[in-house]
Formats: C-alpha cells, sequence, structure tokens
C-alpha cells in the first residue's frame, strides 16, 4: 500500500463518515398502483415489439420488419407510419469519408509519454471563433448529413435502448429502430463511411441479477436510403455467446466487414485474453487475431476501434499486460496472415509506461509528469481515431491550468485541444480546437474527415457538440444521451 | 472505526409498509440494511449529500418497481448497488452536460459536509473529482467499498485489465495533482 492509496482510502472513508447512520432518511417508496401502472406500461411496449418484429432470418437474408419497427417519420412529432408490412431493399451507397473514433479511454496522457510521444508544447490558445453553419458544412460535403444515437425512453438497465437516426443540420428524427428480437436493447452502432450503412450492436436486456455486459450479442444491419430514412434491417450471422465482452466494434469504411474487439471474461484462466475477429460480412467468413491485454475501456464501445478507408490497416487502443510501453495506439496490417495479435501490428503512438499492477504506477519521466498541474502538457482524454486516409491519430485532450485552493469559490481554468499525431512517425503534427475555459471540460472525439481537417466531437465549458475545424467550433442541434453514453455516430 | 460502506445496518423510522405489499416489506428491510452505506457510498461519489439521497431512494423505487421481475432476490442488494453507482455516474454527466464541468459546482454545494473533513481529506477528495468520472469510479469501488478486480469490472462493465489500467492511471494522476509524482 503506497501512500496515494492511503490517502485515498483515507478520505473517502472521511467523505463517507460526513453521512451519520442518524441521520439516513426514510424510504418513500411510491404507492402500489403507481407502480403497478408502470409495470403495464413496461409489458405493453414488449408486446408492441413482439407484434413488431419478426424474428431473425439467416445470414444476409433480407428480413420483413413490420413498419413501424423502423418508424420512419419526417420529424419527431409526426405519426408514426402506418402498419403493415414491405419488403426492404438495400439502399444506393455513395462516397464518404466518415471515420469512427476509437478510444473510451479516460486520462489517455499524452504528457506520460516516454517514447514516441509527449504532451509537447503546442503553444498558446486560440480565441474560439464561430464557424460555418451546419447546413453550409453538409450541404458541401464535408460533414455526413446523417447521424445514429442510442437512447431510451428512461433508465437503460431497465428500458430497452433503441437506435435513432437524426438528421445532422435539424437534430430532427428520421427514424427509430428497435433491436429486432423480442425483449431486445440496442447497446451500440457503428458506422460505414457512406453515412447510409450502421451495424447495430443488439442484447436482450437482462434482469438486475445478470450482468448486461456478459450477456449474447447479435448484430444487425441497418442501411438508410438517400432521405437518411430506415429502409433495410437484416440480423447477420455474427454473435458472440453468454461470457464475451465485446469492448470494441468498427464497421469497414466500405461497410463490407466488420471488426470486434473480443474479452473471455469467463475464462478465469485467460482473463486478459483478447480477441480481434474480422469478419466479412458477405460471406460470414472471419479472421482472428489474439493478444494479452487490453481493447477499448468498455463493454460495447463503439470508438475504440477505426478502419483506415482503404480496409488495409485496423486501428486500436491498447493497454499491455506486460512491461514496456504499454498504453497506445496500435495498427493492425490485414494482410498479414497470422493471428498473433501484436506481431502482426505495430505500434504508431504510445503513451507511456506503466507497470500494470493496481497500486504500483510507475509513470515514465517526462516533464509533464514532474511537473506541477497548472504546468501539464494537453494531455488526451478518452477518445482516439485513426483519419480515413490513416495518415494521422487525433485524440481530444485537456490541460488543467489552476485548481481552486481548498474550500475557496475559485473557478478551474483549462486548455482543451485535439492532438494529431502522425501514424507514422508518432509525432504531434497539429492542433485543433486549442482553446482556453474557466472549466475543465473532456473534449471527446466522434468523427474526422479524411484528413483530420474536419472534427465532430464534444468540447467547450458545457461540453458541447459540435463541428470542430481549425479554431472555429459550430455547435450542432443534438440530443445527446447521457446514458447509454452514444452521442452520435456519424 | 472503518465501516464497509456497502454492508451498514441502520434502523430508521419509516411509513410502515402495507401488510399485504410483500415487495415494500422487502424493500423497506434492504433499505434499513444498506442505505446508510449506500449514501455514503453516493456522498464520495457526488461530493453532495441531498443529490445522494436523492439517487438512493430512485435506486430503491426502481427496485421495488421491478421486484415482481426479479429472479434473484438474494442479490438483490448487488443490483442496489449498481442502480446507486450508475445513477451517480448519470447524475454527473447530466450536470456535465448541463452546467459545464460538475466537479466544481458540486464542491460548493457540499460544504457544509466540506466543514466536517480535514484540509487533508479535502485535498485528495478534490483531487479525485478533478479526475475524469471512470477513474473517480474506479478509485471509489477499489478504495472505498473494497471490491476486487472482478467486483469492480462487472460493476464497471469494463475488463478486469481496464479495471487495472485506469485505476494505476487515476493513482499515477493523484501523484501528480497532490504532488507525489
Amino acid at each position: 500500500m503506497n501512500t496515494i492509496e492511503e490517502r485515498v482510502r483515507a478520505a473517502t472513508r472521511a467523505a463517507g463518515d460526513t453521512v451519520t447512520p442518524d441521520s439516513v432518511p426514510p424510504l418513500r417508496l411510491p404507492a402500489p398502483d403507481r407502480a403497478r401502472r408502470r409495470r403495464g406500461s413496461r409489458a405493453r411496449i414488449r408486446a408492441r415489439w413482439t407484434a413488431w418484429l419478426a424474428p431473425a432470418a439467416a445470414a444476409l437474408a433480407v428480413v420483413v420488419i413490420a413498419s413501424a419497427a423502423v418508424n420512419a417519420d419526417r420529424g419527431a412529432h409526426a405519426p408514426a407510419a402506418s402498419g403493415g408490412q414491405r419488403q426492404l431493399t438495400a439502399p444506393p451507397g455513395g462516397p464518404g469519408q466518415g471515420a469512427k473514433a476509437l478510444g473510451g479511454q479516460p486520462g489517455f496522457t499524452a504528457g506520460d509519454a516516454g517514447g514516441l510521444t509527449t504532451g509537447a508544447s503546442v503553444g498558446p490558445t486560440t480565441p474560439m471563433v464561430p464557424g460555418p453553419s451546419i447546413s453550409s458544412y453538409v450541404s458541401s460535403g464535408r460533414i455526413p448529413p446523417y447521424y445514429v444515437a442510442v437512447t431510451s425512453n428512461g433508465n437503460p438497465n431497465t428500458h430497452p435502448s433503441y437506435a435513432v437516426v437524426r438528421d445532422t443540420v435539424t437534430g430532427q428524427t428520421h427514424g427509430t429502430i428497435s433491436a429486432p428480437g423480442a425483449g431486445g436493447t440496442v447497446v451500440a452502432v457503428t458506422a460505414a463511411a457512406d453515412d447510409r450503412t450502421f451495424v447495430l450492436d443488439e442484447q436482450k436486456l437482462v434482469s438486475q441479477s445478470g450482468n448486461q455486459a456478459w450477456a449474447a450479442r447479435w448484430f444487425a444491419l441497418m442501411r438508410l436510403n438517400s432521405a437518411g430514412q430506415p429502409v433495410s434491417l437484416q440480423r447477420l450471422a455474427i454473435s458472440l455467446p453468454y461470457g464475451h465482452m465485446l469492448t470494441g466494434l468498427a464497421l469497414s469504411a466500405d461497410g463490407a466487414k466488420l471488426a470486434i474487439a473480443d474479452n473471455v471474461v469467463t475464462d478465469n484462466k485467460n482473463p486478459n485474453l483478447v480477441q480481434v475477429i474480422v469478419y466479412t460480412l458477405a460471406t460470414g467468413a472471419s479472421r482472428t487475431w489474439t493478444g494479452t491485454g487490453g481493447i477499448g475501456f468498455g463493454s460495447d464501445d463503439a470508438r475504440s476501434l477505426s478502419w483506415s478507408a482503404d480496409g488495409r490497416t485496423l486501428a486500436f487502443n491498447w493497454l499491455g499486460m506486460g512491461e514496456g510501453h504499454w498504453q497506445g495506439v496500435w495498427l493492425l496490417n490485414l494482410a498479414k496472415s497470422g493471428g498473433n495479435l501484436l506481431a502482426d501490428s505495430r505500434e504508431a503512438v504510445s503513451w507511456g509506461q506503466t507497470k500494470p499492477s493496481i497500486g504500483t504506477p510507475t509513470p515514465s519521466s517526462s516533464a509533464a509528469l514532474s511537473s506541477s498541474p497548472a504546468q501539464q502538457a494537453l494531455l488526451c482524454q478518452e477518445d482516439t481515431l485513426l483519419t480515413p486516409d490513416g495518415s494521422l491519430i487525433i485524440c481530444g485532450a485537456q490541460q488543467v491550468l489552476t485548481y481552486p485552493v481548498p474550500g475557496s469559490k475559485a473557478k478551474p481554468k483549462s486548455n482543451t485541444g485535439f492532438l494529431e499525431y502522425s501514424a507514422a512517425t508518432g509525432r504531434l503534427v497539429r492542433i485543433l480546437g486549442h482553446w482556453k475555459f474557466d472549466a475543465v471540460p473532456t473534449p471527446e472525439l466522434l468523427w474526422s474527415n479524411t484528413s483530420g481537417t474536419v472534427l465532430i466531437g464534444i468540447t467547450g465549458a458545457h461540453d458541447q457538440l459540435g463541428v470542430i475545424s481549425g479554431d472555429q467550433f459550430t455547435p450542432l442541434k443534438a440530443t445527446m444521451a447521457f446514458y447509454p453514453d452514444d452521442s452520435g455516430t456519424w | 472505526m472503518e465501516t464497509n460502506a456497502a454492508e451498514v445496518s441502520q434502523p430508521h423510522s419509516r411509513p410502515a409498509p402495507s401488510p399485504d405489499d410483500e415487495p415494500a416489506r422487502a424493500v423497506t428491510a434492504l433499505y434499513e440494511a444498506h442505505a446508510l452505506g449506500l449514501i455514503r457510498l453516493a456522498v464520495v461519489m457526488l461530493g453532495d449529500r441531498g443529490a445522494a439521497e436523492d439517487v438512493v431512494q430512485e435506486a430503491f423505487c426502481g427496485l421495488y418497481r421491478r421486484w415482481h421481475v426479479l429472479t434473484d432476490t438474494e442479490n438483490a442488494h448487488r443490483y442496489v448497488r449498481s442502480s446507486v453507482i450508475n445513477g451517480c455516474r448519470t447524475l454527473l454527466r447530466r450536470r456535465a452536460r448541463q452546467h459545464g464541468d460538475p466537479r466544481w459546482e458540486l464542491l460548493e454545494e457540499s460544504a457544509e459536509s466540506a466543514a466536517l473533513v480535514s484540509e487533508e481529506h479535502r485535498r485528495v477528495l478534490e483531487a479525485i473529482r478533478s479526475l475524469p468520472a471512470r477513474q473517480r469510479e474506479a478509485l471509489v469501488l477499489r478504495y472505498y467499498l473494497d471490491l476486487d478486480e472482478g467486483e469492480i469490472a462487472a460493476s464497471m462493465r469494463v475488463t478486469r485489465g481496464t479495471v487495472k489500467s485506469t485505476t494505476s492511471r487515476a493513482l499515477a494522476a493523484l501523484g501528480r495533482i497532490l504532488g507525489e509524482a
């Protein structure tokens, strides 16, 4: 037990002990009739799904689903589509620039780097400048016109989540898509580059005694038409049984392949065994690479893997379990035939050496670590991605400038930015959105164009979703879900 | 005296449940057994006593509403603990989205509680609350609730390896903030 651990334990105990036994308020249960009404409502919802949704078909078979399940409307308040069934067909595709963020790892500390990267000085911040309108971004093809979010009518622990297709410009809903199965819940979504092809990660909502993260998963291919309305939903012949935690998923730019990162959590002999599996959707064929470590932050992390547009490279966040550079972004060469994940990959960016055991951090000797908080460099936070052209690795970063004195009313100050590292050299080559705030926001990266010059992410003192280009920021009209935590997939 | 936050029993006054309302009796009994520990847990997570009580109340109400579909009532206390953790996480994210960074707002609101802990503890707590939410959560589960890696992984829905790395990075960050690096 080191000093920091002792201090954490003592401080949290002291905070907890401020709640005295005699100060616990009485329980205020809802009236039984209210509880029964909720149960009835829930039962009706489940029954409605059962009626709407057809059972899963074979691999890539086009399924017939009730039109109400793919509830295409033209606005959040428009009436649902009429009943009846229709045969859904594949929509047209088109070139795009989208990339999916990978990451989900808090505290990615670029400044911890001992080797390839450091929290290098990036110069002074610049004022945030209003950018072009979202409509001009979309009309010029600089950002995709539609995105898919995962949301829920209530607590997603007890209410199924579903996917929502929204208009990037207006934020209006184009359609809602429930999981194609009774009791199903959509937990994540990943997009191809055409902004029309998406894969939904679905599970059955488990009871309170189960672990949702370990539950079996299925995947469904969803396509939008040119108007952004969902027109087909196909259950894929890809599934993970109980006991597998999906820590990453990414659809390739052409929508032909799905990559997943899988941790077999019930394998006590190999608790850190990670599999990267790449499926060919048309045939169901798969290739598997294995390693010992971790990919992504949590379950159903749709931002922990990202593809280059040519489909030759798959980037993944890597948490190594051995000594050495154990946190970083690695690039898997899909032309390699072997099944060894790290042997077929190269480390593109590293975030330092840390001995991977609780309580014994051995940080590097970089200046960022030894400096005071006010002198720390910008540190990568949760999200990183490989740009579609394969040239850059981007992360949202934070630099805390001021910590208030305990008990004071002072506000903190911080710098934020989106750091762009060369995938070839690991060097910092550019920073976007380098702004200063009287707050400590956590920038999150959701999408990048081909070359990393236009980003969609969350930044600002109030964690606002918007488009970042240079020092310009344009807010998006988006209703972000807090939990499930999916602000949008483009 | 050190106590496990989620296991402290505490009798208290409450309206008596209806004799024919078995779920109410069961949930109330669970509340009596675990409310103190769970409120303490939420206070550590949020730094706000009122919000902590609300999160715990909502967790027990949720348990009550779902009691009829519980398949394993023996583990109901684990369910409600997860609900409290999820509730804290959701509240922090909501406040972050609506009001900017939540950590400092909560510190201001918790001045009365802050007066009850030493300056050293306040300094450490502020440092913990300045961490990214997942790092803070991992630290609280590990060092306040004394959960093992597997339990933390299940609670946070992450892998055990991620628990290790997250905790390790959180401790390293605390070291920097507190000047122990």
